[in-house]
């Protein structure tokens, strides 16, 4: 059993099969080899584990985010990020992780957050007195709030895998996720009144152009981004309000961003629009294959009782809540910075669940900090997925960028703590 | 190759559409009508069932499942090519055996004749998408294994590896 359900995986994930192959090798080998379970097994639960309605929200929610990294609300959304914050010093780097931070609750993709703001801003960062580090570090690492930002796809992976509220996920990660925006911006404005007394960043900030190459008054700026602004807003308030379900609001947020590019802002055709449903569905397929395999790896894990004997070994060596949240912590940052967070949730949910259950933790406050913890780790080196971005889009060289996050990744792991240790984050808007 | 690739992924675009009309129809015809579309809510999960499986079938065309592959970098030209030419017939045995398991499910639901409960739909249709889906990634797989610089249209790259592409949420 150890040498299916351990040897195997490891020893294929290190040869560079992919996760759905790890998955379903060590799966088979086990039916074959080890259970005495009939092999028609693995169709049953590969089949059972997407034909759920709540992982309706997945397909809905990637095809909006596609659509509104496409249709220009990037552009717009930092117009209106500078014109709110361009009278404060470091007004630019303000307006890096404000923009994140909303195209994170419209996308909900940390490269494509990563991506649209490095084209954008990355050029006046630099213009504007930023180190060239200090630029790439922010860019990329900023990027990585859109995971925990709802709507989040992590969180309905988590959802999903544990059996949670995905609503109450959702409302969960809004204090999280600003919370991260509001300590990075606290880093940024220490950071550039100590380089400002240098005279190395302009007291103002280099202002971003609009189309026309003026800038705009907020009124203005706000009328001229609410369509990607309400977005959000629709999404959340129908959710919390309980006019939607994740699965109606996807599909609400599908429709209003086919309206938004179609006949608001005319940015994109109808075939453009196909495109975009032809790669979120392709999109789908890479995300969803690993539930699907990861089911049948973790019903194998739980036939074979290992969360089950996981659970005696903790509750046999006394560890204590702040110690195992400690604990997961660590392994999910040093996990994170190898494997993407939709395999790390789907594979480790199961497994850790029973433990965090059996300790008395919230489930929904473990999935945020279990999103946290991954989102952090989209940008930590050595195959953080938003450093190769960052470096394919400003032309980066990674050895800047290995240097350039390290202040963030410090920053953001102190929001971290404050997620973990402060339930109350998560769960006071839940509650 | 690349003909089928575009046909299959502008059906797979055409049917999310279709997807979303539906889901918002009916949950406006829910809460405008009180009257939802009888069946729509398993109609849509077997439209993604089949959504996920053609999908990951693209994605293993276009070389792009997720991975962690460091191991190709550090092997020497021959050897790489060694490696990703075994990795190749492992997945192609893998999902061709899983295929089988699947035709058998398939042929036993053929036989009952079972259908699903609101819309009466016949079960082989939405558990077909696994044996399609997986069947066609052995087929590519094997095909690699044979051509591993195959093109496939996307404009993907002819010598990378199975694992490449982290085109993750």
């Amino acid at each position: 059993m150890i040498a299916t359900l351990l040897v195997v995986p490891v020893a294929l994930f290190l040869l560079g099969f992919p996760i759905w192959v790890v998955l379903l090798a060590a799966s088979t080998a086990t039916v074959l080899f080890v259970v005495n379970v009939p092999p028609l097994i693995i169709h049953q639960v590969m089949y059972g584990a997407v034909d759920q309605y709540a992982l309706l929200a997945i397909p809905f929610f990637l095809f909006a985010g596609e659509l509104m990294g496409r249709c220009g609300v990037s552009a717009r959304l930092v117009v209106w990020s500078q014109s709110l914050l361009g009278g404060i010093r470091g007004a630019l780097g303000l307006t890096t992780i404000c923009t994140s931070t909303l195209l994170g609750a419209v996308s909900g993709s940390s490269p494509a957050t990563v991506a649209a703001t490095g084209r954008i801003l990355y050029g006046d960062l630099l213009k504007d007195g930023y180190s060239k580090r200090f630029s790439l570090g922010l860019i990329a690492s900023s990027g990585s709030v859109a995971i925990v930002i709802p709507p989040s796809i992590a969180m309905i992976l988590y959802g999903a895998s544990a059996e949670q509220s995905v609503p109450k996920l959702f409302i969960a990660g809004i204090l999280p996720g600003l919370l991260i925006s509001v300590v990075m911006a606290v880093f940024v404005l220490i950071w550039v009144r100590r380089k400002a007394e240098r005279g190395a960043v302009g007291p103002a900030g280099q202002r971003v152009r609009d189309a026309e190459g003026g800038t705009m008054p907020l009124a203005r700026a706000t009328v001229h981004a609410s369509g990607a602004l309400a977005m959000p807003v629709i999404v959340l308030m129908g959710i919390y309000l309980g006019y939607f379900s994740p699965t109606e609001a996807g599909g609400v947020a599908c429709l209003y961003a086919i309206l938004l590019a179609r006949f608001a802002y005319r940015s994109l055709s109808w075939g453009e629009i196909l495109e975009a449903a032809s790669d979120s569905a392709v999109l789908t397929g890479q995300i969803l294959i690993i539930l699907s395999c990861a089911a049948v790896f973790s019903w194998l894990l739980t036939v074979q009782g290992i969360p089950q004997a996981l659970v005696a070994w903790v509750e046999q060596a006394e560890l204590s809540r702040f110690t195992f949240l400690l604990a997961i912590n660590v392994l999910l940052l040093a996990l994170g910075c190898v494997i993407d967070p939709t395999s790390a949730i789907l594979v480790l949910t199961p497994i850790l669940l029973p433990i965090v259950l059996e300790l008395g933790i919230d489930p929904i406050h473990f999935g945020i900090v279990m999103t946290v913890n991954l989102s952090i780790g989209m940008f930590t080196p050595p195959f953080g997925l938003n450093l190769f971005v960052a470096q394919s889009v400003m032309t980066a060289d990674l050895t800047d960028l290995y240097k350039g996050v390290f202040g963030f990744f410090v920053v953001q792991t102190v929001a971290l703590l404050a997620i973990t240790y402060l339930p109350g984050l998560s769960l006071w808007l839940v509650g | 190759m690349s003909v089928a690739r575009a046909i299959v992924r502008y059906a797979l675009g055409l049917l999310l559409l279709a997807m979303v009309i539906l889901n918002v129809a009916n949950a406006a015809g829910r809460y405008l009508f009180q009257k939802a579309i009888p069946g729509s809510d398993e109609i849509l999960v077997f439209a993604m069932v089949w959504l996920v499986f053609l999908g990951a079938a693209l994605v293993s065309l276009d070389r792009r499942h997720l991975g962690f592959d460091q191991l190709s970098g550090l092997l020497g030209a021959r050897w790489r090519g060694q490696l990703i030419r075994g990795r190749y017939l492992c997945v192609a045995l893998l999902s061709g055996y899983v295929t089988w398991q699947s035709w058998s499910v398939l042929q036993t639901l053929a036989r009952v004749g079972q259908t699903s409960m609101a819309s009466e739909i016949p079960m082989i249709v939405p558990h077909g998408a696994v044996p399609v889906g997986l069947g066609l990634i052995c087929l590519i797989s094997l095909v690699y294994a044979v051509r591993p610089t195959a093109r496939t249209g996307s404009g993907s790259g002819v010598e990378d590896d199975p694992a490449a592409g982290p085109d993750g949420p």
